[in-house]
C-alpha cells in the first residue's frame, strides 16, 4: 500500500493507527482544550502570563505592578495598512474610554509587536495625544506567551490579572469591546448589554401594522367631519386585523350615530372583549342603550366603569344626563359636578 | 337791512335738514339706486313713505312706461312702480300726492352692453316675475306702522316654476333649507351679480365668525385669501358634505391642481378611491407650509405611528430623521412604497456623494454580489430603521444565511468556526456589495489548492494573521502549529511548487475538527483524502491521506 507521495506503508500498521487515533479522536474531540477565541495559548478565568517590557520611552513595565486596578490589554501593529488602520481605530476608542474610566480603576496597556515602529509608534502617540502605557514587544515575547494570531485583539483583565473576555478584529470590534468593558466596570448591567447587543426584534406583523394605519387615518378622517371614509378604514382596518378593539369600537360610534343601535353594540361588544379595559368601548354601549330607551342598563354600564376604577369627565357628564332623564335630579347634579371637577383637575 | 337780515337768517333756517319747520321729504326711494345700469327691460322702483298722509305717488318715466297707470297707490307704508324701460337712458321721476316732494332716478337699461356708461354702475336685480311678489313674502308687515326692517323667511323664492331644486340636495345650507334665501340674496337689487348682499367671504363671515380663526393661519389657502368661498363650496346645497362642489373631494380639488399629481401606478392610501386630500392638508388654512396639518416632519407619524416608534432604535436612516419626502412621494409613485424613483437609483444617488469610492467600486465590481446588481438594497438593508448595524435587517450573518442556505446550514451544524464567522463578520472577508475577487472577497485569494508561496497570495488572510507566520521556518511566537519550534505552517505552505494553500487544511467558515480543519481535500475531480486532526493541550495529530500519521507537540517536539 502506498500513501499518496509514493512512500510504502505497512497496512496493519497503518489500520492500526487510524482506529486508534479515529476512536481517540471522539474523546479528544470532546474534551479539545478550550480557548479564548483571541488568544491561543489562554483560557477565560485564568491568570494571564506576565508581561515584562519597556515602553516607547524605554521605561521597564510589568503587567504585576498594576494593583488593584482592571486591565485592557492591546495587541496592534501595522504591518499592513489595513491592520494599522484598524489598529489606530481601537486604539483611539480604548484610549477615550480609558480617560473616562481611569478614574474608576481601569488602566490601559498597548502592545506593538513590530520591532521597526518605535519611531513611527512616538510620532502616533503625540498626533492622537495618547496617554496610556505604550509597550514594545520587539522579541514578540508577550505576543508569542500570549498566543496572538489575529492583529488588532484585546483582552480585559480584571484585578487578580485573570482574563475576563477577549476579542479579535471585527467590524463591531470596538463596540463589542466598549459594551463589555462596560459591563467589567459597572458602568452598564450584562442585561442592559444584551439588550443592546441583541435586541429583541419588533415582530408587529404586517398586516396589523397596515391595520393600525387604516384605523390612524379613520380617525384622522373623523376629526375632519368625513365619517362616511373613517367608516371605510376602520372597516379596512377590522378586516385586515379582526382583533383590532379600538376599529371595532371606532366603528361602533359611527353607526350610533347613523342611528343604528344594533349594529353598534355588536362592534362594542366585540371591542370590550378584545380589551376589557375599553373606557370609549363602554360609554359607546352605554350610549347605544340609552338611544334604545335602556336607561337603567346604560347606567349600569357607566357605573361599573367607575366602579373600576375609571375616571373621565365624560361617564361622569353621560351619567349626568341619564339620571336627568330618569328624573332623579340630586344624582344627576352630583354626576355633573363630578364631570367638572375632573376636568379641572385634568387641566 | 334789519328785515333783509332776518329774510336770510330764516331761509338758512329752512334750508337746514331736519329742522322742525323745513319741509320734510314725504318719501324716498330704496330701490334701484340712482344712475345705475340693469339688464332687465322691466324693474321695480320701490319706496317708503314718511309721511302717512300720503296715499299715492305719480311716477312718470321719460321713453318708458309705468305698467298699471302713472299713479301708484301706497300700501303699508311703501309703494312699487313696475316700469318698463326703453333701451338706453331712461329717466324717472316721482311726486307725492301734494307734488311737495319729487325725486328722480336715471337708469340705463341695456342687454347686450358689458360695462354701464360714464357715470353709471351695473346693478343687479331679479328677473321680472310672472306672479307679482308681495311686500309681505319677505317682510314682517304686522303692527303699525309696518316695519320693513324685520324679515321673515320667504316661502315664495322656490315653487315648482322657480329655484325647484333649491333645498332637495343631499347636503343643503341652513339659510337653504330654512327658507331664508334674503339671508345672503336682496331680491329687489344689489350691485353684486346673484343678487347676494356682500361680496365673497364677508357674506359667508356673518354667520361663520366662529370658524375665523380656521381662515388666518400662517398659509391660506388662495380661495379664502381671495374671499372666494364659493370656488369650493356651493353656497346652496351639495352632493358632498360641506357642500363642496364638484363630484368628489378630489375631483374639486383638481379643478385647480394638476391632477398629474396623482396620475401613477401606486396611490397613498388616503388617495385611493375618491380621494381625501383632507386627511393631510388643511382646506382653509395652517401654520404649516403646503397647509398640511402638521409639519411635513411629523404629518405622516399621524398613520405610521410604527414608523415614529422605529426612530427609537439605534440605527436610524439620515433622511427618516429630517423628512419622509426625502424619498417618498406622498401622493403618488409609480415605484413601490412611493418611492420618488427606482431604489437603487435613489440610494445611489445620496450614497454617491456620501461614499463616493465605495458607490464606484460597487459599480465597476467584476464580480458583484446578486442583490447588489438587481439593485435590491432592501433585501440586507432596512430603509428606515434597525438595530443593526449599517441599517441591516438582522445580524449579517443571518442575512448572508437567508441566501446562502447551504452555508448557513453547514456553520450552524459545526462546532469550530474561523473568527469571523464565529463573530457574524462575514463582511471581514467579503465585501458585501462586490468586489474584482472571486466569491466577492476582498482580496485575492488563490483559487488552487497547491501554489507556489507568496505572502502576497495570502493577503486577505493576512489582513489579520500575522503575515510572517509562514515565512520563518523556525519560531515559538508566530503559530502554535510548530513541533518544539519548527513551525510546521512554513512546512505545509512555503514551497516553490506545491505550496498548501491555506484552504488545503483549514475550512474558510467553520468545521467539526479544532482549528476548523477540513474533514476532506478534494484530489483532483473525482477523489478526496479524509483528514483526521485531534488536538491536544500542547500539539496533535494528523492522519491524513497525503502523508502518513503525523503528531506534532510544542513542548516536547516529537522526532520524526
Amino acid at each position: 500500500m502506498k500513501n499518496f507521495r509514493g512512500e510504502k506503508i505497512d497496512k496493519r500498521d497503518a489500520f492500526h493507527w487510524f482506529l486508534f487515533l479515529f476512536l481517540s479522536s471522539f474523546l479528544f474531540g470532546m474534551t479539545s482544550p478550550s480557548f479564548a477565541l483571541a488568544f491561543r495559548t489562554l483560557e477565560i478565568g485564568k491568570k494571564v502570563p506576565e508581561i515584562q517590557l519597556k515602553d516607547i520611552e524605554g521605561n521597564e513595565f510589568t503587567l504585576s505592578s498594576i494593583k488593584g486596578r482592571k486591565v485592557v490589554l492591546l495587541f496592534w501593529g501595522g504591518d499592513s495598512a489595513i491592520k494599522e488602520k484598524r489598529s489606530l481605530s481601537i486604539m483611539n476608542r480604548l484610549e477615550g474610554l480609558y480617560r473616562q474610566l481611569k478614574g474608576d480603576g481601569l488602566q490601559l496597556i498597548s502592545i506593538i509587536s513590530d520591532p521597526e515602529s518605535k519611531e513611527k509608534v512616538k510620532a502616533l502617540k503625540q498626533q492622537y495625544s495618547w496617554t496610556h502605557h505604550i509597550l514594545l514587544d520587539e522579541k514578540r515575547e508577550a505576543y508569542g506567551a500570549y498566543g496572538v494570531y489575529i492583529i488588532p485583539t484585546v483582552g480585559i483583565l480584571d484585578e487578580e490579572k485573570r482574563l475576563l473576555k477577549s476579542f479579535s478584529f471585527t467590524h463591531s470590534l470596538e463596540e463589542e469591546v466598549e459594551g463589555e468593558l462596560l459591563v467589567a466596570m459597572g458602568k452598564k448591567t450584562a442585561e442592559q448589554w444584551e439588550k443592546e447587543r441583541h435586541p429583541k426584534e419588533d415582530l408587529l406583523p404586517e398586516n396589523k401594522k397596515k391595520a393600525q394605519r387604516h384605523f390612524n387615518l379613520g380617525r384622522n378622517l373623523l376629526e375632519k367631519g368625513s365619517s362616511e371614509r373613517a367608516k371605510e378604514e376602520f372597516m379596512k382596518s377590522i378586516q385586515l386585523d379582526p382583533d383590532h378593539a379600538d376599529a371595532h369600537i371606532a366603528l361602533g360610534m359611527i353607526y350610533l350615530k347613523e342611528k343604528n343601535p344594533k349594529e353598534a353594540i355588536q362592534l362594542f361588544e366585540r371591542g370590550i372583549g378584545l380589551n376589557p379595559d375599553s373606557r370609549q368601548g363602554f360609554i359607546g354601549m352605554a350610549l347605544a342603550l340609552e338611544s334604545m330607551g335602556e336607561n337603567l342598563k346604560a347606567i349600569e354600564k357607566l357605573e361599573g366603569l367607575l366602579k373600576r376604577g375609571q375616571e373621565m369627565p365624560e361617564i361622569h357628564y353621560h351619567l349626568g344626563r341619564l339620571y336627568e332623564k330618569q328624573g332623579q335630579k340630586e344624582h344627576a347634579l352630583s354626576e355633573y359636578k363630578k364631570a367638572l371637577q375632573s376636568i379641572f383637575k385634568t387641566d | 337791512m334789519r328785515n333783509i337780515l332776518l329774510a336770510v337768517i330764516l331761509g338758512f333756517f329752512f334750508l337746514l335738514p331736519n329742522h322742525p319747520l323745513a319741509s320734510k321729504e314725504s318719501f324716498r326711494i330704496v330701490y334701484p339706486v340712482d344712475r345705475c345700469m340693469v339688464k332687465w327691460e322691466r324693474i321695480r322702483v320701490i319706496g317708503l313713505v314718511t309721511d302717512s298722509s300720503v296715499k299715492n305717488v305719480t311716477c312718470q318715466v321719460k321713453g318708458g312706461e309705468v305698467l298699471g297707470g302713472p299713479t301708484v297707490p301706497i300700501i303699508k307704508g311703501a309703494f312699487t312702480a313696475s316700469i318698463r324701460l326703453k333701451k338706453g337712458a331712461n329717466e324717472i321721476s316721482i311726486l307725492d300726492q301734494s307734488g311737495s316732494t319729487s325725486q328722480k332716478l336715471s337708469i340705463y337699461f341695456s342687454k347686450e352692453e358689458a360695462k354701464p356708461p360714464e357715470g353709471f354702475k351695473t346693478y343687479f336685480i331679479h328677473s321680472p316675475l310672472e306672479r307679482e311678489e308681495q311686500c309681505q313674502d319677505c317682510h314682517n308687515l304686522k303692527g303699525e306702522p309696518a316695519s320693513y326692517k324685520k324679515m321673515i323667511p320667504s316661502a315664495t323664492c322656490t315653487s315648482a316654476q322657480c329655484h325647484s331644486q333649491m333645498g332637495k340636495g343631499k347636503f343643503v345650507h341652513g339659510p337653504v333649507g330654512s327658507g331664508t334665501c334674503i339671508a345672503c340674496h336682496n331680491p329687489h337689487g344689489t350691485p353684486f351679480k346673484s343678487i347676494v348682499t356682500r361680496l365673497g367671504g364677508e357674506g359667508c363671515y356673518i354667520c361663520h365668525d366662529a370658524q375665523a380663526d380656521e381662515f388666518k393661519g400662517k398659509v391660506i389657502h388662495s380661495p379664502v385669501s381671495e374671499g372666494g368661498c364659493s370656488d369650493c363650496h356651493d353656497p346652496h346645497q351639495s352632493s358632498l358634505k360641506f357642500q363642496l362642489k364638484g363630484a368628489s373631494q378630489q375631483d374639486l380639488c383638481f379643478n385647480c391642481h394638476d391632477s398629474k399629481l396623482i396620475q401613477q401606478s401606486n396611490l397613498h392610501e388616503p388617495l385611493k378611491g375618491g380621494g381625501d386630500c383632507i386627511a393631510c392638508h388643511k382646506a382653509h388654512s395652517s401654520p404649516n407650509k403646503k397647509l398640511l396639518t402638521l409639519p411635513s416632519e411629523k404629518i405622516c407619524f399621524s398613520c405610521h405611528e410604527d414608523v415614529e416608534k422605529g426612530l427609537k432604535k439605534k440605527y436610524v436612516h439620515e433622511p427618516v430623521k429630517e423628512n419622509c419626502q426625502e424619498c417618498h412621494d406622498p401622493h403618488a409613485s409609480s415605484q413601490k412604497a412611493l418611492l420618488r424613483k427606482v431604489q437603487n437609483q435613489m440610494c445611489v444617488e445620496c450614497h454617491q456623494a456620501i461614499h463616493p469610492k465605495t458607490t464606484q467600486s460597487i459599480a465597476q465590481a467584476k464580480f458583484p454580489h446578486q442583490p447588489v446588481q438587481k439593485g435590491d438594497c432592501s433585501s440586507c438593508h432596512g430603509a428606515h430603521f434597525t438595530d443593526f448595524e449599517k441599517l441591516l435587517k438582522a445580524p449579517l450573518k443571518e442575512i448572508c444565511f437567508t441566501c446562502h442556505k447551504d452555508l448557513g446550514e453547514k456553520v450552524k451544524a459545526s462546532k469550530f468556526f474561523h473568527g469571523p464567522v464565529e463573530q457574524n463578520d462575514c463582511a471581514s472577508c467579503h465585501e458585501t456589495h462586490g468586489s474584482s475577487y472571486p466569491k466577492i472577497l476582498r482580496n485575492y485569494f488563490p483559487a488552487e489548492f497547491y501554489v507556489p508561496y507568496k505572502t502576497e497570495n495570502y493577503a486577505i488572510c493576512f489582513d489579520c494573521h500575522n503575515k510572517d507566520i509562514a515565512l520563518h521556518a523556525k519560531t515559538l511566537e508566530l503559530t502554535g502549529f510548530r513541533n518544539g519550534d519548527r513551525n510546521l505552517h512554513f512546512t505545509h505552505v512555503n514551497k516553490e511548487k506545491k505550496g498548501r494553500n491555506c484552504k488545503a487544511c483549514h475550512e474558510a467558515h467553520s468545521g467539526n475538527q479544532p482549528k476548523h480543519i477540513r474533514q476532506e481535500v478534494p484530489y483532483g475531480k473525482m477523489w478526496s483524502y479524509p483528514i483526521h486532526f485531534t488536538m491536544t493541550p500542547t500539539g496533535g495529530t494528523c492522519v491524513v491521506g497525503c502523508h502518513k500519521p503525523f503528531s506534532y507537540d510544542r513542548e516536547k517536539p516529537v522526532k520524526y
